[in-house]
């Protein structure tokens, strides 16, 4: 199965594709890098790599390293062009079976483990965390990295992506939210007890661990990354606590994460494409050493705008992992699609209408799932839609969709980044949804259902055949 | 040429001609730009009143048109003993 050990090795891949370009003029890490990702991935650019950093000489910048559907598919081993459902076909391939357990190395085979810096050397400011956008509350490392924790009682260990603002140098602070798998572990285990919890943040993680960290999976992370991979994910334990962290990681910043002391952090241009989250007293992460491999390579994400890697790759996951829900409940579905121009908010599923209110279950069943607090939208369309097609789920959405019997809203949890949400909402994690049922009533005359007035639906199959096969002939281009 | 930034929710919160405890971020060129300190300080409306000029920047990140100026007058810890 073919993945790539790190980030060096999948940029190699990525210049053959013609997919990478290599920026060798300095760049200030103080917004420019930003507004350079930022472009791309708004131009569904190739991703750069940034060899010149001001103020940073030795360190390189990647942006964007997953912004795009051909970059995903390169990750996990297809060809660059391949559509959208091979691209899930592939990920839902390599997500079954018996994941491998993760393999320790030994600290001298580790990339990771290069150079160690550890006690008052510590200096966070002597990364290169890029000031993202201009107005941030400050530099974030954390864009496209996870942070390790291990649940302090069971021992489960978590992989997530949760950003981090550089504070001071040897402080960072972000939000930890409290249905999250580490905010269940910091807010309902560490912090009544008044223990911190230990922490370790990988900054540019290989592509497939990368991946893992942001699916919403019931597999442990490392075991997903090694099942994803084909063979046992290579971990290294960490030099200052219980934990392991990938050994051909770039950078990897140890320490402790506070219980009851926390600073201010934010604004942040996050990955609905607003600012929306305020600037409030959040988690505190204190840090006690820094290990990186030489020449290291930070990784950059730019929130913002679709489409970045956070909007694709949550989508892409949020959707198959949904699809597995559904299917494992036996609902008759044809599929799910979250489009990430929805910044994984909507959920586009086909269903073969059997019977009455199946739009209504399958959306119950989704936003009360762990998954739900992350959307707010179901489309449920019939089988005879193509999912991926936006056009023919627009089309569904504006005649199908009854605006009175066809909407369906619920509370439920929610974001604080929603931002559509009201304060009281942002405070209390509470979240709307919504359903737009767009499949014909099951107890309507068959005889009376509207009938879809396309080329592929209303005229004989001989008739088609016969203008298609002169198409070309007249002068039409061939789809 | 700003020294010093704050991100507040309202101008009121700054209190001019008084010693307040502010939370500012260092804007000096260099690695430590954008890292946050305590400080005791007296800040003015008026830009010329203290030495160094301060920005002031609203909850999303929005800066205000008018420069304040600020004296910092001393760092303060505000790190719990127990983690330092």
């Amino acid at each position: 199965m073919k993945y790539y050990k790190d980030n060096r090795e999948y940029i190699a891949a990525l210049e053959k594709n013609n997919d990478l370009v290599r920026i060798k003029e300095e760049i200030d890490w103080d917004m420019e890098a930003g507004a350079i990702v930022r472009k791309v991935c708004e131009d569904k650019a190739p991703s750069p790599v940034m060899e010149n950093i001001k103020d940073y000489p030795g360190h390189r910048y990647f942006g964007a390293p997953i912004a795009t559907y051909p970059r995903l598919a390169t990750v996990l081993g297809l060809d660059p062009n391949s559509s959208i459902p091979e691209i899930a076909d592939e990920y839902l391939k390599r997500t079954k079976g018996n994941p491998p357990a993760p393999k320790i190395l030994d600290k001298s085979e580790a990339p990771c483990k290069e150079n160690i810096i550890t006690g008052n050397d510590v200096d966070l400011l002597k990364l290169p965390a890029p000031m993202v956008h201009e107005g941030d509350g400050g530099r974030y490392l954390g864009t496209w990295h996870f942070i390790v924790a291990k649940d302090p009682d069971n021992g489960d260990v978590n992989w997530g992506m949760y950003r981090t603002m550089v504070y001071d140098s040897k402080t960072m602070v972000g939000p930890v939210l409290p249905f999250s798998d580490m905010g269940k572990m910091l807010h309902g285990k560490c912090a009544p007890r008044g223990k911190t919890l230990p922490f370790a943040m990988v900054i540019g993680p290989d592509p497939i661990s990368a991946i893992a960290s942001c699916a919403p999976s019931s597999i442990p992370e490392p075991e997903l990354a090694g099942l994803m991979m084909g063979e046992s994910v290579e971990l290294v334990k960490c030099e200052t606590c219980d934990l392991e962290v990938p050994a051909h990681a770039e950078i990897i910043i140890e320490g402790e994460i506070l219980p009851d002391f926390q600073l201010d952090e934010a604004p942040f241009g996050e990955y609905t494409g607003y600012r929306t989250s305020p600037r409030e007293p959040r988690t505190v992460y204190r840090v006690n050493c820094i290990t990186y491999r030489n020449d290291p390579i930070t990784t950059i994400s730019n929130m913002g705008v679709p489409t970045d890697e956070g909007q694709l790759l949550r989508s892409f996951s949020l959707g198959l992992e949904l699809e597995k829900l559904l299917r494992s409940q036996g609902i008759p579905i044809t599929g799910v699609f979250m489009p990430p121009e929805s910044t994984h908010h909507m959920m586009v599923v086909g269903v073969k209408p059997i019977y009455s209110n199946i739009a209504a279950q399958i959306a119950q069943l989704a936003f009360g799932s762990k998954l739900g607090p992350w959307f707010h939208q179901v489309v449920v369309v019939d089988d005879s839609i193509d999912i991926y097609n936006y056009a023919e789920v627009f089309h569904a959405f504006t005649t199908r969709c009854h605006p009175k019997d066809g909407i369906h809203v619920w509370d439920g949890v929610g974001t604080p980044l929603n931002p559509f949400a009201t304060k009281f909402e942002r405070t209390w994690s509470k979240g709307p949804k919504v359903l737009f049922d767009c499949t014909f009533p099951v107890d309507w005359d068959k005889n009376d259902l509207p009938r879809l007035v396309s080329f592929k639906t209303i005229y004989p199959q001989d008739i088609q055949e016969k203008v298609l096969a002169r198409w070309a002939d007249w002068g039409f281009n061939r789809k | 040429m700003y020294n010093y930034d704050i991100f507040v929710k309202e101008l009121d919160e700054l209190k001019e001609d008084q010693e307040m405890e502010l939370q500012v971020r260092d804007l000096a060129p260099g690695i430590h730009k954008y890292a946050y300190k305590w400080v005791k300080a007296k800040v003015s409306a008026n830009p010329d009143t203290y030495p160094q000029k301060l920005q002031i920047r609203f909850g999303r990140g929005q800066a205000y048109e008018n420069a304040y100026s600020i004296q910092v007058l001393g760092e303060v810890n505000k790190f719990p003993q127990k983690y330092l």
